[in-house]
C-alpha cells in the first residue's frame, strides 16, 4: 500500500475540517431530542483477584455469510472477529478468561445455526449476521436463545426500532450503524449539491426501499426545491445493469442516489462508466461505495463524477483520524494484508464492546451484561461508540467523502462530511 | 417517453437478449440432443468467466484467452459427462436434474476455492470500449459485437445441423437414439461431442461477458433459472425458438424497465407463466 | 370378526415404524435438551412438509418445483391472522387450512392441463410471482424483511415453553401422518398411486385424471402449508425466503433420500436431511461441497432412497417379507 505520509495527512486535515463543517451544522440544527450522553466505562484494576468471570473461556458464536455469492462479507466480519480476539487473548484475556470463536454460515439457515450455537456449543454470545432478514430471524427468537446477540452488519432500522424499542427484546443489539447512514446522511450530504433533479437505482428489497424513502423525504425537508425524477428497482443478484441504465440516461436527473452494494455495485459502476452515466450525472451518491471489496474491485478505475462521487460505508479504514484506529488499521493489514472492510472493524468493535461489558458486570449472566452494555461508551477504531439504552443501537459516525485517485493505489476520499450521529440517527419513540 | 429513449432501449434489449441466447445455446443443444436438463450450465458459464479473466490477466491477449477458456469449460464438461452425466441418462429426468445440480454446487465451491471470494472482471479491449452516442446514452462496440456473436453462433448452429454430416448424425440421434445406434452411429461420442460442444459454448459465452459483468463464486445460481425459463418458453429443444425468445423476452423486459420500472423482479416469471397457460408446450415445442 | 379383519388389513410395517417414531419423538422431549428438541422439530414440520410434497410426487408422478407456495401460503396466512385479526397461534394454524385449500385449487386450474415438464415449470412460475408478491406488497407483508412477532402465546392456548410447543407439533404430526397413513390404504390412495403408474388407464376404468389430480394437489398443498404455518410460530418471523424456489424443491430432495416410491421415504428423508445439513454446516466454507458430493453419489448408487437400499439389502438375505414398505 502506498498512501504516503502526505496523502494521509490531507486526509486527516479534510476530515478534521469535515467535523468541524459537520458539528456547526449539528448545534445549528440540534433536535430537541439530543440525549446527553450520562455513563461511561469505569477503568478496570486488573490483577484483583475476585474480579473474575464464572468461566474460563469465554465463547462467542460468530455468524456471517460464509456461502455463494456474498461470502466475502462473511471473511469480513470472521476476520475483524480473529483480530479482536487474538488481541484480547495475547493480553491476558477478559478478566483472566480466554475468549473463543466458532464461526457459522448464516446462510445455513440461520435460527437453526444460532441455536447449535447456543444449546450445543454452549456459546455466551453471538456476533456478526450480513443479512437483515437473518437479523430478523435471530431476533425473533432470540428470548429462546437467551444470549446477547449484537449484530454488526445488517442494517434494516426494524431490528433495533421493533424488536428492541417497540418489542422490548433487550438482548439484542447492533454495532453498525443502521439504514439512517444510506437514507438520511445521503441526504444531508446531497442537500449541499448545486444539482436539483435526482434519480435512484436501489434494491427491490426493505434495504434499498427504505434508503430511498428515507432519502428523499429527509432531502425533501432540506431542500424542498428538490426533485425524484425517476426510481428503478433491480431485483437481488441483478448481474446487468444495462437497462436500468439506459432507462436512468433517458430521464432529465443531474443526480443519482444508490445503496446498491458488493458485486452489484462493482457491475453498476462499471457499466454506468461505459453507458456515459459520469457524463451526464454531475454527483453520485453510493451509499455503500467505500466498501473495502468494491474499492479493491474498481481500484483505479472508481469513476469521479464533475462534482463528485459521493461514498460511505459503516467505517471506512481513513476516518476518524484518531491513534486507535490508525493503530487497528495498521494491525489489520499486518494481520490480514488487506485495509479493514467496513463490517470487519464492526465485529471487532462489537468484541471490544464485550469486554467492556463484561470487565463492568462482572459476571456472564446476561441481564447483567444488557445492563452494562447499555449506556456503555467505548472508544473503538470508528470513533467513540454510546450504546443509546432505549434501542440498543451503536450511536457513532461515519462521513462521507469524495472519491479522488491522488497518488495511491487505492482510491481515497477528499472533502469528507461527517454529520453529528445525534442529528441524523433516527430517535426514541421513532414515530 | 420519446421515440428515441424507446429505441434505445429496445437496442439495449436486443443485447441483454443476445446475452441471454448465448447463455441458453448449449443448454438447448444438450437438451435437444442427450435430453439432459443440465443444472450445472451456469456453472460452466461461470467457470469460463474465470478461465478468461485468468488468461486474460497473463497473455492480454483477448482471442487467445477467449479460445482457451472455451475448450478448458468444455473439456471439463466432457469430463463431467463421462463420469457422472452418462450414468443418468437412462434414469428419469429428476435424478439427471439433481445430479447436475450436484456439479453445480461443487463447481460454485471449487470457483470459490481456485478464484477467492472476490469480484473479478476484465476491462472491455480498447478499441471495442468506444462506441456510439445514441442520446446521451454510449453504447460500445463490445455490446454490439455481443449481438453480433449472438447472430453468428445462430446461424453457424443451423448450418452445421442441417448442412454437415456430423450434423445430420446429430439430428438422427436427436430424433431416436435406439435407431441411430442400431445404423451404426456411435451415439456414446455424439453425445459426449454435443456435452463437450454446449459447455464450450457456454464457456464462451462466460469467457464473452467478463469484460462487461462482474463475476463471484456462485454467480451462477442467479443466471441459471433465467436460461431455463427462456429455455422452456421456447419449447424444450428448439434452437430457432430459444433464439427468437431470447431477444424477444430481452427486448421486452427491457422496454419495460423503462416504461414500469416496478415489475423488473417478476416479469420473467409472469411472461413464462402466460406463455404456458396458453401454449403448453411452449411457443416453439412440437409436443 | 370383520372389525378385526379390517383391523389386521390396516396394520403393516409403515404403522409400526410410523408409531414407534411417533414415541420416541414423544421421548426426546424428556431428555429436556433443547437442541435435540429442536432439530427433532425441524424434522416433525419437515417431515409434514415431504410427505405433504410426496402425494404429488410420489404418488401422482407431478414434479412440482413451486411447494414454497403452499409452504409461504401457509406461514403468512398464520403470520397475517395472528398479527392482525385474532391473536392466537392454534387459531392461525386452523386458519391456514381453507386458505391452503382455495390456493391449491386455483394452482390445480391453472396448471394440472399440463404435461409433466411443463408443469414443473409453471409451478416454479407460480411461486416465484408469489415471492415477488411478498416482496412487493411491503404494506402487508413487510417486504423482503418479512413480518415478525408471530405470537406463541395466544388467547386460547400459550405455547412459549419448549415443551409445550413440541408436544403442540407432535399432536399436528402425529394427526397428519396417520391420516396421510388411511389415506394410503383407502381407495382413493390406490386411485392416486394409478396417477403416477397407469395414468392412461384410469380414464377407461371411469375416473377423471384432471379430478384425480386435483384431490391429490389439494391434499398435497393443504398438508405443506400446515408445515409453513407450524414452521412460522415456531420461528415467530417469517420471511419471503419461504416461498423461494430452491426452499420450495428441499421436500424433493427429502422424498428422493428417502425413497419417493415409500411411504415413509419423504419423513425419512427429512430426518436424514435435517441431520446432514446440520452437520455438514458446521465444516463451514465447504458444506454446499459435501451436499453436491452427496447428492451425486446418492443419485449414483443409491438411487431408491435409503429405503430402496435397505430393500434391496433386505432382499439380498431374504429377510423381503418384513419390509414391504412400498405404498
Amino acid at each position: 500500500m502506498s498512501v504516503d505520509r502526505r496523502d494521509f495527512i490531507k486526509i486527516l486535515g479534510a476530515g478534521a475540517a469535515g467535523l468541524v463543517v459537520g458539528a456547526v451544522l449539528g448545534w445549528a440544527t440540534k433536535p430537541s431530542e439530543v440525549q446527553e450522553i450520562t455513563r461511561t466505562v469505569t477503568v478496570t484494576t486488573p490483577g484483583v483477584v475476585e474480579r473474575r468471570l464464572p468461566k474460563a473461556t469465554v465463547k462467542i458464536g460468530v455468524l456471517g455469510i460464509r456461502s455463494g455469492l456474498w461470502s466475502t462479507y462473511g471473511e469480513f466480519i470472521e476476520q475483524g472477529a480473529r483480530l479482536a480476539t487474538e488481541e484480547i487473548n495475547a493480553r491476558g484475556g477478559i478478566l483472566g478468561s480466554r475468549v473463543e470463536l466458532v464461526f457459522r454460515d448464516e446462510q445455513a439457515d440461520v435460527v437453526k445455526q444460532a441455536r447449535e450455537l447456543v444449546d450445543v456449543e454452549n456459546v455466551d454470545f453471538i456476533v456478526g449476521i450480513d443479512s437483515s432478514g437473518n437479523a430478523l430471524r435471530v431476533g425473533g427468537i432470540v428470548d429462546e436463545l437467551g444470549k446477547i446477540v449484537i449484530v454488526t452488519h445488517a442494517a434494516t432500522h426494524r431490528l433495533t426500532e421493533e424488536l428492541v424499542f417497540k418489542e422490548g427484546k433487550k438482548l439484542i443489539f447492533r454495532s453498525s450503524v443502521p439504514v439512517y447512514q444510506d437514507g438520511i446522511l445521503a441526504a444531508y450530504i446531497a442537500k449541499d449539491l448545486p444539482v436539483r433533479k435526482w434519480a435512484g437505482i436501489n434494491g427491490d428489497y426493505e434495504f434499498g426501499r427504505v434508503s430511498w424513502e428515507l432519502f428523499t423525504k429527509t432531502l425533501k425537508t432540506l431542500r424542498p426545491d428538490v426533485e425524484f425524477v425517476t426510481a428503478h428497482w433491480p431485483k437481488f443478484g441483478t448481474e446487468d445493469f444495462t437497462p436500468f441504465i439506459s432507462a436512468l440516461l433517458a430521464s432529465d436527473a443531474e443526480a443519482l442516489h444508490t445503496s446498491i452494494w458488493a458485486i452489484e455495485l462493482v457491475t453498476l459502476q462499471r457499466q454506468l462508466t461505459a453507458m456515459g452515466g459520469y457524463k451526464k450525472f454531475k454527483a453520485v451518491i453510493s451509499t455503500l461505495g467505500y466498501s473495502m471489496d468494491v474499492v479493491y474491485a474498481l481500484g483505479a478505475g472508481y469513476p469521479t463524477a464533475e462534482l463528485g462521487t459521493w461514498v460511505s460505508a459503516r467505517y471506512m479504514w481513513l476516518y476518524p483520524p484518531t491513534k486507535i484506529n490508525r493503530e487497528f488499521v495498521d494491525r489489520f493489514k499486518a494481520r490480514w494484508g488487506r485495509l479493514p472492510a467496513y463490517s470487519a472493524e464492526t465485529t471487532y468493535s462489537a468484541i471490544y464492546m464485550l469486554k467492556a461489558a463484561l470487565e463492568n458486570a462482572v459476571s456472564l449472566d446476561p441481564d447483567a451484561v444488557v445492563k452494562a452494555l447499555e449506556g456503555l461508551v467505548i472508544l473503538t477504531p470508528a470513533g467513540v461508540r454510546w450504546i443509546r439504552p432505549e434501542d440498543h443501537q451503536a450511536v457513532y459516525e461515519t462521513p462521507y467523502g469524495r472519491i479522488t485517485h491522488k497518488g495511491a493505489e487505492v482510491p481515497l476520499l477528499e472533502d469528507l462530511k461527517a454529520v453529528p450521529a445525534m442529528l441524523y440517527y433516527r430517535h426514541p419513540p421513532f414515530t | 417517453m420519446d421515440l428515441t429513449s424507446f429505441l434505445v432501449q429496445a437496442l439495449i434489449g436486443l443485447y441483454k437478449g443476445s446475452l441471454y441466447w448465448i447463455l441458453a445455446l448449449g443448454l438447448v443443444l444438450i437438451f435437444g440432443v442427450v435430453r439432459v436438463i443440465n443444472f450445472a450450465h451456469a456453472a460452466f458459464y461461470v467457470t469460463g468467466s474465470y478461465l478468461m479473466y485468468t488468461f486474460y490477466t497473463y497473455t492480454s491477449n483477448f482471442i487467445v484467452s477467449l479460445i482457451i477458456a472455451m475448450i478448458i469449460t468444455g473439456a471439463l464438461g466432457a469430463i463431467v459427462e463421462i463420469t457422472i452425466i452418462r450414468r443418468v441418462y437412462k434414469l428419469e429426468t429428476i435424478y439427471q436434474l439433481l445430479a447436475t445440480f450436484g456439479v453445480a454446487l461443487i463447481a460454485n465451491e471449487a470457483q470459490k476455492l481456485i478464484w477467492g471470494k472476490g469480484v473479478v472482471y476484465i476491462s472491455i479491449p480498447e478499441t471495442l470500449s468506444r462506441g456510439v452516442n445514441l442520446g446521451g446514452i454510449t453504447i460500445n462496440y463490445y455490446m454490439a459485437l455481443i449481438v453480433v456473436t449472438g447472430l453468428l453462433l445462430f446461424i453457424a448452429t443451423i448450418v452445421f445441423m442441417n448442412y454437415t454430416i456430423t450434423g445430420l448424425r446429430t439430428r438422427a440421434v436427436w430424433r431416436d437414439p435406439v435407431m441411430s445406434e442400431a445404423l451404426g452411429i456411435n451415439t456414446r461420442l455424439i453425445y459426449t461431442l454435443v456435452f463437450f460442444t454446449g459447455t464450450a459454448l457456454a464457456g464462451l459465452g462466460g469467457a464473452l461477458t467478463v469484460p462487461l459483468i462482474s463475476v463471484g463464486p456462485g454467480l451462477a445460481d442467479y443466471l441459471i433459472v433465467t436460461a431455463f425459463i427462456i429455455v422452456v418458453i421456447a419449447g424444450l429443444g428448439s434452437i430457432t425458438g430459444a433464439y427468437i425468445v431470447a431477444i424477444l423476452v430481452g427486448v421486452f423486459s427491457s422496454i419495460l424497465v423503462l416504461i414500469v420500472p416496478e415489475l423488473d423482479i417478476v416479469i420473467l416469471y409472469i411472461i413464462a407463466a402466460l406463455i404456458l397457460l396458453f401454449r403448453p408446450h411452449g411457443l416453439f415445442g412440437e409436443r | 370378526m370383520y372389525m378385526l379383519r379390517r383391523l389386521r388389513a390396516l396394520i403393516d410395517g409403515n404403522i409400526i415404524a410410523l408409531l414407534l417414531l411417533i414415541g420416541l419423538l414423544g421421548l426426546i422431549s424428556f431428555t429436556g435438551h433443547r437442541f435435540y428438541m429442536y432439530i427433532a422439530t425441524l424434522i416433525m414440520i419437515f417431515g409434514i412438509f415431504a410427505m405433504g410434497y410426496n402425494i404429488l410426487f410420489g404418488y401422482a408422478g407431478l414434479l412440482s418445483f413451486g411447494h414454497g407456495l403452499f409452504f409461504g401460503v401457509g406461514a403468512y396466512s398464520v403470520a397475517l391472522f395472528t398479527l392482525n385479526v385474532y391473536r392466537d397461534p392454534l387459531v392461525g394454524v386452523l386458519f391456514s387450512i381453507p386458505i391452503a385449500l382455495l390456493t391449491s385449487i386455483i394452482v390445480g386450474i391453472l396448471t394440472l392441463k399440463h404435461g409433466r415438464v411443463y408443469f414443473a415449470i409453471l409451478t416454479l412460475a407460480l411461486s416465484m410471482i408469489f415471492w415477488s408478491a411478498l416482496i412487493k406488497l411491503r404494506w402487508l407483508t413487510g417486504g423482503s424483511d418479512g413480518l415478525v412477532g408471530i405470537p406463541k402465546r395466544g388467547v386460547l392456548v400459550d405455547l412459549s415453553a419448549p415443551t409445550v410447543f413440541y408436544y403442540f407439533t407432535l399432536v399436528f404430526f402425529a394427526a397428519i401422518m396417520l391420516g396421510l397413513y388411511m389415506l394410503n390404504k383407502s381407495r382413493y390412495g390406490l386411485l392416486l398411486r394409478a396417477l403416477g403408474t397407469n395414468e392412461d388407464r384410469l380414464p377407461f376404468l371411469g375416473y377423471s385424471t384432471f379430478t384425480l389430480r386435483m384431490i391429490a394437489l389439494t391434499i398435497s398443498g393443504v398438508v405443506s402449508a400446515l408445515a409453513g404455518a407450524l414452521y412460522a410460530v415456531f420461528y415467530s418471523v417469517v420471511t419471503p425466503d419461504v416461498a423461494y424456489w430452491t426452499f420450495g424443491a428441499e421436500p424433493l430432495v427429502m422424498s428422493l433420500i428417502g425413497g419417493s416410491s415409500y411411504f415413509l421415504g419423504p419423513l425419512v428423508g427429512a430426518i436424514i436431511f435435517v441431520s446432514l445439513t446440520t452437520t455438514v454446516a458446521r465444516f463451514a466454507e465447504y458444506w454446499m461441497l459435501l451436499l453436491g458430493a452427496a447428492l451425486i453419489a446418492m443419485i449414483l448408487f443409491f438411487r431408491g432412497g435409503l429405503l430402496g437400499f435397505l430393500e434391496s439389502l433386505a432382499g439380498r438375505f431374504k429377510l423381503g417379507v418384513y419390509l414391504r414398505w412400498r405404498f
